[in-house]
């Protein structure tokens, strides 16, 4: 050993006095928590079924000019994770195969006091209405149109693009499954347009315009038990998880006791982790939106979101893609977004969800020059029974 | 046990910060919670990871407490041991984070005096010297070695609490605070913090 690798022992009192130096300040005050203190009377006061006061939710808004961008940020790389990232929305579920139910033509014609009457009465409702098993040798065909808000702060165009993805599940849910996703080139223009993404792309990409459908891939992937591979489920806007992406073998399992049900969803690390996402009502949607949900487990997952602290009513007629229901809406703890599902409490039926910004961030280049109000991201789900995998059953 | 049971024993333990969070009146009882121990979490949690990610996870931790209330068992750990233990697992999930700020504080913690009398200014630049290098090491401590000792230095928590918020026998949090101690003391860095460069933030 040489005499460089020879070091004194610190002293417990050293040990001590370097971890002291390495502990934060005292926060200066309340203000300092203030946010967190709000955050946790709302959930309270949401808890104990109290109002919370909250903006009103609205359509898609235009926008309002942008501001300056923020000079050295490389910012095209992440462009399409970036639109993604802020993409919130609107998921609208129709069970086609079940046409002898009720349908959108009855919408909520009383209004719902409160987050647990809507959703209980869904819960009612879905558990006289049930789920549509998939006929044997058939398919179940599901059609997911999702608008996803594309957007940067240095080019004079922001526009929600569509997406239709496909999937074929077999009534061996163990099969192989066929999901299909592309965007459908319709664009909604919230500013600007075609020409000015174009000259606004080619301006920062040295007389190069960017070739979006880089960030709007297609493709088509088989998948036994329709675990499709997590890019796939990535491009589509679904997470890959048990949730977004379970097993039969999952669903069988999963709680049908509402309290077990939401515990499990908190306990859940991306609820813990990502606070600021949608958490348990985030699962929930996942979850809803896969069209798998047996009907025992469709009610209890409506009585477990109805736990959520701080879910309200936030609009007692919501209209998704022509169908309506009551929306119910968090607003994660800093309060920048709110998610909303959408429930048909006449029928039962899962319409949707939604994601609208509440705040706006001209600092973030995936947010900047999007007004409060902007409802961010939309989609909408069609279901029925195919007879052949990779073809549309007629209606749809 | 009932309910009524756990709470009349560790009344006779001597434990007073151990309320019952599902009360029929949840407003006084996490306001009173939040007064108490907010900004003491806060400021461990701001230790960890910094102040400005802090001021989320401190909202985020009594979030979790509310929803969770059921699961405090006031027998098992006092309420602020029940919250530090929600914040650590918190922090977990933001180790990346947790990591790049211990590895900055490395790098910038400290400017060597430059004037006054020689001998304290050598003191002055070794103590300086001792917090970056310990900031360095506990970037690259196993994150369970992390939790026990910033528990028990910067929450204040006793072996027995930070078991039951870790999940681990009392016996073990000791020995294993022992044999981190005695890594510290030696400055054994584990492994060498890589630069900053390049680096991705996840979360």
């Amino acid at each position: 050993m040489t005499e460089n690798n020879v070091r004194r022992l610190w002293t417990n009192d050293e040990l001590d006095e370097a971890l002291a130096s390495l502990r934060a300040e005292e926060p200066t005050g309340r203000r300092t928590l203030a946010a967190a203190n709000n955050a946790l009377v709302n959930a309270v006061r949401s808890l104990e079924g109290k109002s919370i006061p909250a903006p009103e939710t609205a359509p898609l808004t235009e926008f309002k000019g942008k501001p300056a961008s923020r000079a050295g940020r490389r910012w095209w790389i992440s462009a399409a994770a970036a639109a993604v990232v802020i993409a919130v929305g609107v998921t609208v579920v129709t069970s086609g195969a079940d046409s002898s139910g009720p349908t959108s033509a009855s919408a909520p014609r009383v209004k719902f006091l409160s987050v647990r009457q809507a959703l209980n009465t869904a819960a009612d409702k879905i558990h006289v209405i049930g789920e549509t098993p998939v006929p044997a040798g058939k398919f179940r065909y599901v059609a997911t149109r999702t608008w996803l808000l594309w957007n940067d702060s240095r080019i004079p165009a922001a526009f929600a693009g569509e997406r239709l993805t496909e999937t074929w599940q077999p009534s061996d849910f163990a099969g192989q499954w066929l999901l299909k996703t592309a965007p459908t080139g319709s664009r909604k223009w919230l500013i600007g347009d075609e020409q000015t993404l174009k000259a606004g792309t080619e301006k920062l990409n040295g007389g190069h315009g960017a070739d979006l459908s880089e960030y709007w891939p297609s493709g088509e992937w088989r998948a036994a038990g329709g675990k499709f591979p997590g890019k796939a489920m990535a491009i589509v806007g679904r997470s890959a998880d048990e949730w977004g992406a379970p097993t039969e073998q999952r669903l069988a399992d999963l709680p049908r006791d509402p309290q077990q049900l939401y515990d499990l969803m908190a306990a859940d690390l991306s609820v813990v982790n990502k606070p600021k996402l949608g958490g348990v009502l985030d699962i929930a949607a996942q979850l809803l939106k896969t069209g798998t949900l047996p009907a025992d487990l469709k009610e209890s997952l409506y009585r477990a979101v109805a736990k959520i602290p701080g879910l309200k009513v936030t609009e007692q007629v919501a209209n998704l893609d022509g169908r309506t229901g009551v929306a119910l809406g968090v607003d994660p703890v800093d309060g920048t977004f709110r998610m909303e599902i959408i429930v048909d409490p006449a029928t039962g039926e899962f319409i949707g969800e939604r994601r609208t910004r509440l705040k706006r961030d001209d600092n973030d280049i995936t947010t900047a020059g999007i007004n409060p109000g902007t409802v961010t991201f939309s989609s909408s789900v069609q279901t029925a029974v195919a007879d052949e995998q990779g073809v549309v059953p007629p209606g749809q | 046990m009932t309910r009524a049971e756990r709470y009349a024993a560790a009344g006779a333990a001597g434990g007073d910060d151990r309320p019952d969070l599902c009360g029929p009146d949840l407003q006084p009882i996490f306001q009173s919670l939040f007064d108490r121990h907010a900004r003491d979490v806060r400021r461990y949690l701001a230790s960890r990871a910094g102040p400005v990610a802090a001021d989320d996870l401190v909202g985020e931790t009594f979030l979790i407490a509310l929803q969770r209330r059921a699961s405090y068992d006031p027998a098992r750990a006092s309420a602020r041991a029940w919250l530090f233990g929600i914040a650590t697992n918190l922090l977990r999930q933001h180790a990346r984070a947790e990591i790049r700020y211990l590895r900055m504080t490395a790098r910038d913690h400290g400017t060597p005096v430059a004037h006054g009398h020689a001998d304290r200014v050598a003191d002055q630049v070794d103590a300086q010297v001792r917090v970056r290098e310990l900031a360095a090491a506990l970037a690259g401590l196993a994150p369970g070695d992390r939790d026990v000792l910033l528990l028990s230095s910067w929450g204040e928590l006793d072996a027995s609490e930070i078991g039951a918020v870790l999940g681990i026998p009392a016996g073990t949090v000791r020995s294993r605070l022992h044999r981190v101690r005695r890594l510290l003391r030696a400055r054994a860095t584990p492994k060498a913090p890589p630069s900053l460069e390049g680096e991705r933030d996840d979360d």
